[in-house]
């Protein structure tokens, strides 16, 4: 194999692939990616971590076809250093990659493209178009409670599932707070969720990295699998088996007090008490009254703090206490110049809506302090 | 050309066993293979994963030509994982990362093999995390254990597993291996042979650094214990003690002496490991057989103090005063000890 790349176009491609591969467990060839320059004017990139697969591909030019699989990460820190704007790459007898550039040189040891773990692309599965800044909105607004780990209670992924009224739903939660996402179900008419699918958390950081520059894509899904591909990327990713809590028990049905404030003033005044938290003093207690919201949060090694809010708000007095970071990033994940707040008592949640973003549901369980 | 599972020396009736297993298709979920070191356990939970992901698969063995194959043997197969000791044992985080990595289905192959090698080293929360994912077994996986002693396990895990018993390696398939893959010259390999109690990785252990002349060192100078006076005695003991090399590995030697001893005084027939002498057999016919198992267990117990750091010249004295009194018939066990 040998090509000449620009040295943007590289660099741009590998800082992409460098998320999929693996670097905690000990199999090298998942910490590979496999270059394939097989055509006259392509070059592929394939990476896999088993959980997640990506495929993407510059256009440059390729002297003599041909493949290998090289670490990512090493490719990538030598790309960077290097000063030139042309980049060859040529495959060397006894497994090795030969990058050159000005008078630079580097042998990169490799691996043959045929230990690679051959991915399925699915490539015969029929892909829908679908709106790429709604799929992102929708798993930005619930990535944030997605646990980093799974435990008993929680599962590690964003739960897809069809509801009442033909509408679709995204929801995660991490068994402290429950995030949840609706759209109208013909955005996703043809794919065949079933009873719903779980997008494991890895899958969801990637989906949105790969989505934020793009307004269409395609997905589909098939064999436990979700394919999501842009113009210049397939991503694949292996969907999470077991089954999502049964999550709609904790919602209380009825939440007699709710009140509406001003998006940033509640933000901002949020952030003012923050200050005096801590990781062991997270708490912040919403004291409502009629006309006024009091927040206060701190400890008494550093010091409280308190601030008041006007609301609308005209029924009985009462107060509970939230964790302050779920409470802030429920509030940033929200698009609407107001926050709705709902509450039934302290053994239920606290849900938080917001008016002006259809389809966006937050729930936190309170705390005891 | 060996095939996948012929390069596994010996073992006939588990290979048969695992043949006929892969054959039907009804693979257990757990598979533990236990039996003493060196008797190829691993090799054999290897090609067993092999011919178990073969597409080629021909009822009886794996291809060694197919992608699959050729991946497990680069060790570049995504469906194949193992687990091994991280130090001196298998730790809770490694079977918390062995179950973020098997909550997805396999990559290409029909079943992802988790090979534990050496599950005795499990730590016991280890052992909880893992009893855990052998009471649920994710879909289309194979764990393989192996294990010295499957009492060296939790008894949960244990049952939990379809249980395979490796044997000791003939004797010949040893000579053998010795004499063709390691060159080894055939009289020397006769010797290792019987010394290895059929672990293959003893008997290259064996051949290794002069082991051999040491074992035989050793032995002369066991044999003329019951000569020497007591002066004599504890100034070999001393230098003994001393030694670098593994105290441990010769008090095993002493031990398959002692055997020798036992089955001398009960039958003629059996086959010793060492060369007896007459002399000595003589004296072995004459023993109290108690006398002889006593003192074999003496060994066994000196071995564990090792194991426990005790005082490397007193277990020496220890058991080198058990032989010579033995030997000389007196038999001075203090029954009041």
């Amino acid at each position: 194999m040998k090509i000449h790349v620009d040295k943007t176009n590289l660099t741009q491609v590998l800082q992409k692939i460098q998320n999929v591969t693996e670097r905690k467990t000990g199999m090298t060839i998942l910490s590979n990616t496999l270059i394939k320059a097989e055509g006259r004017q392509d070059v592929e990139f394939l990476v896999t971590d088993l959980e997640l697969s990506l495929w993407t591909k510059i256009e440059t030019q390729v002297e003599v076809p041909g493949s290998l699989t090289v670490s990512a990460r090493k490719l990538f820190d030598v790309v960077r250093e290097i000063p030139q704007n042309m980049i060859e790459l040529e495959s060397l007898p006894y497994d090795k990659l030969l990058v050159r550039a000005g008078r630079s040189r580097f042998e990169l040891s490799t691996i043959p493209a045929s230990d690679f773990p051959s991915i399925h692309f699915y490539e015969e599965t029929e892909l829908v178009d679908i709106d790429a800044v709604l799929l992102w909105k929708a798993l930005n607004k619930t990535a944030y409670a997605i646990p980093s780990d799974d435990d008993s209670f929680s599962i590690s992924g964003v739960f897809l599932h069809p509801v009442e009224g033909g509408r679709l739903r995204f929801v995660s939660t991490d068994s402290h707070r429950l995030a949840s996402f609706e759209m109208p179900a013909e955005v996703f008419s043809s794919i065949p969720i079933g009873g719903g699918v779980i997008i494991p958390r890895k899958g969801v950081l990637e989906m949105l990295r790969l989505l934020e520059k793009e307004t269409m894509a395609s997905l589909g899904i098939e064999e436990k699998c979700l394919i999501l591909r842009t113009p210049s990327t397939f991503l694949s990713v292996q969907l999470l088996e077991g089954h999502f809590p049964e999550y709609q028990a904790i919602i209380p049905s009825s939440r007699p007090y709710a009140f509406e404030t001003d998006w940033e003033a509640l933000y901002y005044g949020l952030r003012r008490v923050a200050v005096l938290t801590s990781q062991t003093w997270r708490h912040v207690r919403l004291t409502v009254k009629k006309g006024s919201l009091e927040l206060d949060a701190g400890n008494p090694e550093l010091g409280k703090a308190n601030d008041v809010l006007d609301i609308d708000y005209e029924g009985e007095d009462f107060s509970v206490s939230f964790n302050i970071r779920y409470v802030m990033e429920t509030i940033q994940a929200m698009e609407s110049s107001r926050v709705r707040f709902e509450w039934a008592d302290d053994a239920h949640g606290g849900v938080f809506l917001g008016p002006d973003d259809e389809g966006y549901f937050s729930l936190i369980m309170p705390m005891i302090v | 050309m060996t095939m996948s599972f012929e390069k596994v020396l010996g073992q006939s009736r588990s290979k048969r066993f695992l043949q006929q297993v892969a054959r039907t298709g009804h693979l257990p979920h757990a598979l533990l293979f236990s039996g003493m070191e060196g008797i190829g356990k691993t090799a054999l939970a290897f090609e067993f994963a092999k011919l178990v992901n073969c597409p080629e698969f021909d009822g009886l063995d794996a291809c060694d030509r197919c992608a699959s194959c050729r991946k497990a043997d680069s060790g570049h197969h995504p469906d194949l994982l193992w687990v091994r000791s991280d130090g001196m044992f298998i730790k809770v985080d490694q079977i918390r990362e062995l179950r973020r990595q098997t909550r997805f289905r396999p990559f290409e192959g029909r079943r992802r093999v988790i090979i534990l090698a050496d599950a005795q080293n499990l730590r016991e929360e280890a052992g909880n995390a893992l009893l855990k994912l052998l009471e649920e077994p994710p879909d289309r996986h194979l764990f393989i254990l192996t294990v010295l002693e499957p009492q060296m396990l939790l008894p949960t895990i244990v049952s939990r597993c379809c249980h395979v018993r490796l044997q000791p390696l003939e004797d010949e398939i040893i000579r053998d291996h010795l004499v063709a893959r390691l060159d080894i010259p055939a009289p020397v390999a006769r010797d290792v042979t019987r010394l290895c109690g059929g672990s293959l990785e003893r008997a290259r252990w064996l051949t290794e650094d002069g082991r051999l002349a040491h074992w035989k060192e050793i032995l002369e100078t066991v044999q003329r214990l019951r000569r020497l006076s007591f002066f004599d005695l504890f100034d070999l003991t001393a230098r003994w003690a001393l030694k670098k090399e593994d105290l441990e590995q010769d008090l095993e030697c002493i031990k398959l002496w002692v055997r020798d001893l036992v089955l001398c005084r009960l039958s003629d027939s059996e086959a010793s490991t060492f060369d007896l002498d007459d002399d000595l057999r003589r004296i072995a016919r004459n023993l109290d057989a108690e006398d002889l198992f006593f003192l074999y267990d003496m060994i066994e117990q000196a071995l564990q103090r090792f194991r426990l750091n005790a005082n490397r010249q007193l277990t020496v004295e220890g058991v080198c005063l058990a032989i010579k009194d033995i030997l000389n018939g007196q038999g001075s066990r203090n029954t009041l000890s």
